[in-house]
């Protein structure tokens, strides 16, 4: 493989990885916990931005970027950081927006944190404003010695060894009464309640989780790409996560992962591919138009997504007491 | 027929005093002051926009009274969210089903199963040995509660396909699953086939006789008449009258109420 081919290659598997355990995080908000989180990117670049403070170190005097800066801290800890300030991020927005609001209400109060996220890191100098940060050193460059592909490919092990923790962490949650308990609540709350479940905690325990999820998916974006600015994490980009979910099978981990891999890598890198027509930001336009249809399509037609949630028997049954999935596929989803 | 069973001095299990709830100028529960004896069938009556299920709402915890008290087993629980009052055995079912639709039927049941450690951050942590034999038991009650509703061959369907009348059924074993000392019944026979509600109505019996109290909102009186050991009459919020069937079907009050409104 060429040199380039070898740089694609491995930039679309650190991507997969990437959004494989931020699909796998929003999920568990979403799919299992029934929590419509449209400020799902702002958890995002929480991270993003948290790790890349914490890898440049303080603004030197005379610094072109601007920001509040500390460390610099050695790899792996701005990841492993930017993962706790994500959840107690969470934890504050999801005390607030969680409680005593139905879940519509929530996903437009989610709607208006992501939009005031966005205005609050461009218009102050806390992380970069409207230029962002950028130089973001990448983590064991250095030491590693390896040359400049060399050290692609070790992201794309590294971004992958993460996204089997998360994987893992994820499963052993959905495969368990914890998992089970909370797909209760997203199907019916008061019925949850009425059978001694505490709703609030169990969706707040999912939202602090798929946040710190969030918030590691930032952060090893930021470390590979090195930089990070408002425009990249504006409101739509959280659409294309819910529609990975949806296409790839809401509630389902193994169709989520697949999700991730179809919608925001294959659906927006081929169209990088498509012959320019009319002037060059046509297509980075229709692929707008393409997401929400793609979306529209899915919740129209098939709404139980390409991997259905699968249905459940008690958890100590075999498979887990994962029944055949013909069943579940008989039945659409009310 | 259950009139006749009717013992004044079993002891005490909830008592209401003085529950008030408003909705804007609409006092929807005026000062309802009421006893119900463990281990009977408490009916309550009226006609629409009685009170009946907001008076089962501030019960249960889903609604809070505007002033008032709700004690339970001696214990004064009017602050209580409602899965606190769950936990303390005062289980509720709704008037509107409300399965976990995308659920199977037996996950409906287990998911109800009190004190599971497995839905713990610390059973998250110790992993699957931690709760297993505790889900393996769940298993056992739960298909022993489908048996016994006739309900086996169901356990794998998931529950927003269920009929009707079978959603009904699943509310009633769910809420068994809960382990309830008293059960809050809002019309659990309501647009259910004839011949499913006769055996709503054998189960809930066979419920009582287990020692399960409830209290049963219902419309229509022949069940009522032979379930319950009391009844309770409301009409515009208020308790119009209390006492057996046979008492009140003497009552011109009450029949002008019921059927006037």
């Amino acid at each position: 493989m060429s040199i380039g081919a070898q740089f694609y290659v491995t930039t679309i598997l650190v991507y997969i990885g990437i959004d494989i355990i931020a699909c796998l995080g929003l999920n568990l908000q979403f799919g299992v916990a029934g929590i419509i989180n449209f400020a799902f990117i702002a958890f995002q670049a929480i991270g993003a931005y948290t790790a890349a403070v914490l890898a440049l170190g303080p603004p030197f005097p005379g610094d072109f970027q601007h920001y509040v800066g500390f460390g610099p801290l050695p790899f792996p800890l701005p990841i492993l950081i930017a993962g706790v300030v994500g959840g107690i991020a969470s934890l504050v927005i999801g005390v607030i927006c969680l409680r005593k609001l139905r879940s519509d209400y929530q996903a437009m109060v989610f709607l208006v944190v992501s939009l005031i996220a966005t205005t609050v890191a461009t218009n102050t100098n806390l992380v970069g404003g409207a230029a962002g940060l950028s130089t973001v050193p990448k983590p064991l460059y250095s030491n590693l010695g390896l040359t400049l592909v060399g050290y692609q490919w070790f992201y794309a092990v590294l971004t992958g060894v993460f996204a089997i923790a998360v994987w893992l962490a994820i499963r052993r949650i959905t495969n368990s009464p914890l998992g089970r308990a909370l797909r209760a609540v997203r199907d019916n709350e008061h019925s949850a309640q009425a059978i001694g479940k505490n709703v609030q905690a169990l969706r707040l325990s999912a939202f602090i989780i798929g946040g710190v999820i969030a918030a590691i998916s930032g952060a090893l974006l930021v470390l590979f790409i090195s930089a990070w600015a408002p425009p990249g994490w504006l409101y739509p980009e959280t659409f294309v996560y819910f529609t990975a979910v949806i296409v790839g099978g809401s509630g389902n981990n193994l169709g989520v992962a697949v999700g991730a891999m179809l919608v925001p890598v294959l659906f927006l890198e081929g169209a990088r591919f498509l012959p320019t027509v009319v002037n060059p930001t046509f297509i980075d336009g229709m692929q707008w138009v393409a997401i929400g249809a793609l979306s529209l399509a899915f919740l129209w037609f098939r709404p139980i997504g390409i991997f259905p949630e699968q249905a459940r028997g008690p958890l100590t049954d075999r498979r887990g007491g994962q029944i055949e999935r013909v069943r579940a596929l008989l039945v659409r989803a009310r | 027929m259950n009139a006749m069973t009717s013992l004044s001095q079993e002891p005490t299990i909830l008592v209401t005093d003085g529950l008030t709830k408003r909705f804007g100028g609409q006092t929807a529960v005026d000062h309802v002051s009421l006893e119900v004896k463990a281990g009977q069938i408490t009916g309550v009556i009226g006609p629409n926009g009685a009170g009946k299920s907001t008076l089962l709402g501030l019960v249960a915890g889903a609604l809070p009274p505007d002033s008032g008290t709700v004690r339970f087993r001696g214990d004064d629980v009017t602050r209580l969210p409602t899965y606190r009052r769950s936990r303390a055995g005062l289980v509720r079912t709704f008037q509107v089903s409300g399965e976990f639709a995308k659920m199977t039927v037996i996950e409906n049941l287990l998911v109800a199963t009190p004190r599971q450690v497995g839905e713990t951050w610390q059973g998250y942590l110790l992993g699957r040995r931690a709760w297993q034999r505790q889900e393996a038991e769940a298993a056992e009650r739960a298909r022993a509660i489908l048996q016994r509703f006739n309900m086996g061959n169901t356990e794998r369907e998931l529950a927003g396909s269920l009929s009707g009348g079978q959603k009904r059924l699943l509310e009633v074993m769910r809420a068994l699953m809960a382990e309830p000392t008293m059960l809050l019944l809002d019309e659990p026979m309501a647009g259910v086939h004839p011949t499913v509600a006769h055996r709503v109505e054998d189960h809930l019996l066979e419920l009582r006789d287990d020692g399960i109290t409830m209290i049963l909102v219902e419309h229509e009186l022949g069940a009522v008449g032979r379930l319950c050991d009391r009844v309770i009459v409301m009409a515009r919020g208020r308790v119009l009258a209390d006492g057996t069937m046979d008492e009140l079907q003497g009552s011109h009050e009450v029949v002008d109420a019921y059927l006037v409104g």
